[in-house]
């Protein structure tokens, strides 16, 4: 996609709303897709003067889980803090956020081809009540839903590790697989439940990136409004073409936040830096710090379940299942605990792993319409519908090879592609229950 | 030290706030901020040099409450004082103008 003079510098920011039962700072439903419009609001989250917020434990405690998740270190002391700017579904023209204690920090990512991606921090914030732009008897309007408005929200920003686009793709995939194994959220970009925004500057000097003092360009980029994988790599192009056109011109891009347009793919500019926002953090007087004590952060250690990366690395050493494969076994949390029950069952009845892993894999049959019983069952019918006794077979053998003389003469005149045909026969004569391996076996046995 | 906010400094604040100022309100803003600003500079002058540095005051720690759902406000009752509502819906000025 991209030319070589240029190497692009990309960070993410991706926001993930959690699956709480209760908002992040009151006890109103967080269900908001689907529901009646200003049914789950109360004075927290509806901004009402006087009303106090009181953290959801189980939203920290799952913030914390996906900062061990991307190997965070997780701070002893952290707070809340008053994030201020003004919007209409910003219920008190300020949202609770975090900002120089984020509960998550100095985290890692390895990619599939060693490359790095550095976490810097992992915190936890309220989402925002809902716009819809509608037109009411002919004129313009927003209405406002607050189901959403302190819905919890964890926010990941990534260091400016990315050099292309593929790196960026291969980690919001595993961003994503992480975050539904922890089970925290659906991380669904249609739904919302996972937004993303990158920031991206070119470079045509990539060695003055690397190495321990790194230099930066003197601009940066952001881009919002990105509502898929496949956008956000349009996007990624688009930018790259942009910026690239304006530095050929010897200029420097602007330093602005831009916003995707799907229906055009084009990115277009929305602030730039001298509107630059002016939050004015301060500590939220109304929660208390957190602290957490070293024996708190280990037992939630304890909490994490086995991530893809663990299972991958379990299905290869103890199965003998291939790396491929095991990548394969591990999409989604629900198929590789198909996989592991599957293979439990099949221990008993002396099924292999690796059978199993393959069939699911080639998808002979689809493991999302048998149970891991029924799946065993039916491998455990074909193993002893086959033919696999050498005696049995080398009757059936022997009738095949005195019926095709010619065939013969052809395989020991070296023409050992025969081989196949004759095998081909083998399963004719026993309606495809022979075993193949042992069909070749026995077949070069008695050609030679 | 007493510093006068500037013209600039006070279009900045009120936008921040939202506020649509007049010319001449801004120039009496500039004296009546600066004035309050100055105030609380009496602060200054405390000895704080043994004093610990807090962001809170009530000495709490780790107050959370538990994943469960509380009953919320009706519709009716989170529309209430609403000025505009329309299909269960608060209504405010556009923020985007469709075409
Ligand atoms: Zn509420």
């Amino acid at each position: 996609m991209m030319n070589t003079k240029y190497t692009p510098i990309i960070g993410l920011e991706i926001h993930v709303e959690l699956k709480t039962q209760s908002k992040m700072f009151c006890g109103c439903s967080a269900s908001h897709f689907q529901v009646e419009p200003n049914t789950h609001t109360c004075p927290v989250c509806l901004g009402l003067p006087g009303a106090l917020p009181v953290a959801n434990q189980k939203a920290i405690e799952w913030c914390q889980l996906i900062g061990l998740a991307l190997n965070c270190r997780l701070a002893k002391e952290s707070k809340f803090d008053r994030k201020n700017y003004f919007y209409p579904d910003l219920a008190k023209s300020y949202q609770i956020s975090q900002y120089d204690q984020p509960l998550c920090y100095q985290g890692e990512v390895v990619l599939k081809n060693g490359h790095k991606i550095g976490i810097t921090r992992v915190h936890m914030e309220e989402d925002t009540g809902k716009s819809i732009h509608k037109k009411i008897n002919g004129e313009d309007q927003t209405l406002i839903d607050f189901n959403r408005s302190g819905v919890p929200l964890v926010e990941i920003v990534t260091e400016p590790d990315f050099r292309n686009p593929e790196d960026v793709d291969e980690f919001l995939k595993t961003l994503r697989q992480i975050i539904r194994y922890l089970d925290v959220s659906d991380a669904d970009m249609e739904k919302g439940s996972m937004r993303l925004e990158l920031n991206m500057s070119l470079t045509s000097h990539p060695e003055l990136i690397s190495g321990s003092h790194p230099q930066f360009p003197n601009y940066k980029v952001e881009v919002k409004n990105i509502n898929s994988f496949k956008y956000l790599q349009k996007a990624l192009v688009y930018e790259f073409a942009r910026q690239a056109e304006i530095l050929d011109r010897g200029e420097t891009p602007v330093q602005e936040t831009r916003g995707y347009q799907e229906d055009v793919d084009k990115t277009i500019s929305q602030r730039s830096k001298e509107d630059a926002q002016d939050y004015r953090y301060f500590p939220e007087p109304d929660i208390p710090p957190m602290v957490f004590e070293e024996k708190d952060l280990e037992n939630l250690k304890k909490l994490l379940p086995e991530l893809p990366q663990q299972k991958r690395e379990k299905f290869t050493k103890t199965f003998g299942i291939s790396t491929e494969t095991a990548w394969v076994l591990t999409e989604s949390k629900e198929l590789a605990l198909y996989f592991e029950q599957a293979v439990k069952l099949g221990e008993v009845l002396k099924i292999e792993a690796a059978t199993i892993a393959n069939v699911i894999k080639n998808k002979k049959y689809d493991w999302q319409k048998l149970s891991p019983e029924e799946l065993i069952t039916k491998l455990k019918q074909e193993s002893s519908d086959k033919v696999s006794d050498e005696g049995a077979l080398g009757k059936i053998i022997d009738e095949i090879l005195k019926n095709n003389p010619k065939v013969v003469e052809d395989y020991k005149a070296g023409k050992v592609q025969v081989l196949g045909f004759l095998v081909g026969q083998v399963m004719r004569q026993t309606q495809g229950k022979a075993d193949a391996e042992i069909s070749n076996k026995v077949l070069r046995q008695k050609l030679k | 030290m007493t510093k006068n906010l500037t013209i600039d400094e006070v279009k900045h604040i009120a936008k921040l706030l939202n506020l649509n100022l007049q010319e001449s309100e801004i120039k009496k803003l500039a004296g009546e901020l600066s004035e309050a600003a100055s105030y609380v500079e009496v602060l200054q002058e405390l000895d704080l040099d043994n004093t610990t540095e807090t962001a809170q005051v009530t000495g709490l720690t780790n107050i959370f409450r538990q994943d469960e759902v509380k009953s919320s406000l009706s519709q009716s009752d989170a529309l209430k004082n609403a000025k505009k509502t329309f299909d269960g819906y608060f209504v405010v000025p556009p923020t985007i103008r469709k075409k």
